[in-house]
């Protein structure tokens, strides 16, 4: 996502059927996609059949992908993470995600490894104003967004009603938009 | 309607975007978001600001076989290249499957009466050079007959569009067809005098109610000749 994003080039030559462009794309993504997946599915297997899923979808939409709309990574991101919920909110999967020994394996603080990140000149908006966020907010809306709980997993994880996580899922997002645009 | 609401609007926006919005929910505003795309913007403006939170996901190295299962996958997937692209694809097997059109419209007796005014007709076939269905237009008619030889399957919320690929121009659309039966299409249009310089026909698959464009926005399904005879 710097100036010479690799991955505009790469994305577009997939798009003309180049199949060594995108081998190369995802030895360049795969890592970090496949770490998202893991994150939110928090299963191996599911991850890597969602990654593989996710890949060809890409491959398939390649040529439709506008860098004006969004940057490369970002896209494949969404993509990956829309597979990954879909898949999470597939009624035989839901069984297995009620397992609260699933829940044991998040930390309490999501936000640790987001702390670090806060030095990263592209992403530090969204970090700083992260960081201005309530602890709670921050935290719904982590778990929300890199473990894919719902507001009734949230409220169960978090231990608070479920109107009260809406709350600060709701008030998180709003705060979060008025600082970025600020 | 209560989706009008902006500021309703952008809350499922940003709890679609960070996946919060769940079940029916979930299902239901992805359909409202494919005909509103104000509301897609919405959605993508805040995949964009969300976006960089996944980088705090630790990257993992997936396993070899993942990728060679992606590999397997592309290489047999079908080619899905620009409209451009694929017009000319259709164009040149249109065009290299002419006589074994020609052999198959006498199968279907088709072929011509005497003394009738010249007709022209093509059989639409698929990838596979499977024949879908046959057209058929008498000159000087104020109709064209499209039957379908192969019904196929049509989900509900798509349509099948017939085009003329004349020759150096963008494809001109003559109407909707059914995806089984026979209908005869209305071709005020169609200028007989133009039909030398259209030398085939495609179909393709768009949404509901036809191309929103003017022009194929979705695959080329169909394509053969357009032969006088």
């Amino acid at each position: 996502m710097t100036n010479a994003d690799p991955f505009v080039e790469l994305l577009a030559a997939a798009g003309r059927r180049d199949q060594r462009a995108f081998a190369r794309l995802y030895e360049l993504s795969s890592a970090r996609l496949f770490g998202v997946a893991l994150k939110l599915l928090r299963r191996r297997d599911w991850a890597e059949e969602v990654l593989q899923e996710a890949f060809v979808n890409i491959w398939q939409h390649a040529a439709e992908y506008n860098t004006a709309l969004a940057a490369p990574l970002t896209w494949m991101t969404t993509i990956v993470r829309n597979r990954c919920l879909d898949w999470l909110r597939r009624p035989q999967n839901e069984i297995a995600s009620d397992d609260n020994s699933l829940f044991e394996s998040i930390p309490d603080d999501a936000l640790g490894p987001l702390e670090r990140l806060v030095q990263s000149s592209v992403t530090k908006s969204i970090f700083s104003c992260l960081q201005r966020l309530a602890a709670r907010e921050r935290q719904t809306i982590a778990l929300a967004f890199l473990h894919g709980l719902t507001h009734s997993e949230l409220a169960e994880h978090l231990r608070e009603p479920l109107g009260t996580v809406k709350t600060y899922v709701r008030r998180g997002l709003a705060q979060l938009k008025d600082c970025l645009q600020s | 309607m209560k989706y009008q609401n902006p500021k309703l609007r952008d809350l499922l926006a940003s709890e679609y975007a960070l996946g919060t919005l769940h079940g029916l929910a979930r299902k239901r505003f992805e359909r409202l978001m494919r005909d509103d795309a104000d509301l897609r913007r919405n959605v993508m403006e805040w995949q964009e600001r969300l976006a960089p939170i996944a980088q705090a996901a630790a990257p993992v190295n997936p396993p070899k076989h993942v990728w060679r299962k992606i590999e397997q996958r592309i290489q047999q997937s079908q080619p899905k290249t620009s409209l451009f692209d694929s017009l000319n694809f259709w164009r040149g097997l249109a065009m290299a499957a002419s006589s074994f059109a020609f052999g198959l419209l006498l199968f279907f007796g088709l072929a011509p009466q005497r003394d009738a005014m010249p007709t022209y007709v093509a059989v639409l076939a698929d990838s596979k050079h499977q024949p879908i269905m046959t057209v058929r237009y008498v000159r000087g008619a104020p109709e064209l007959e499209v039957k379908v030889v192969q019904a196929a399957y049509l989900a509900p919320d798509r349509a099948l569009e017939l085009w003329t690929l004349p020759k150096g121009a963008a494809p001109q659309s003559l109407g909707l067809i059914p995806a089984s039966g026979t209908i005869k299409l209305k071709v005020a249009q169609l200028r007989a005098n133009s039909l030398p310089d259209i030398p085939a026909l495609a179909v393709s698959l768009e949404p509901k109610g036809g191309s929103p464009t003017g022009a194929p926005t979705g695959p080329v399904l169909y394509s053969g000749p357009l032969l006088k005879i």
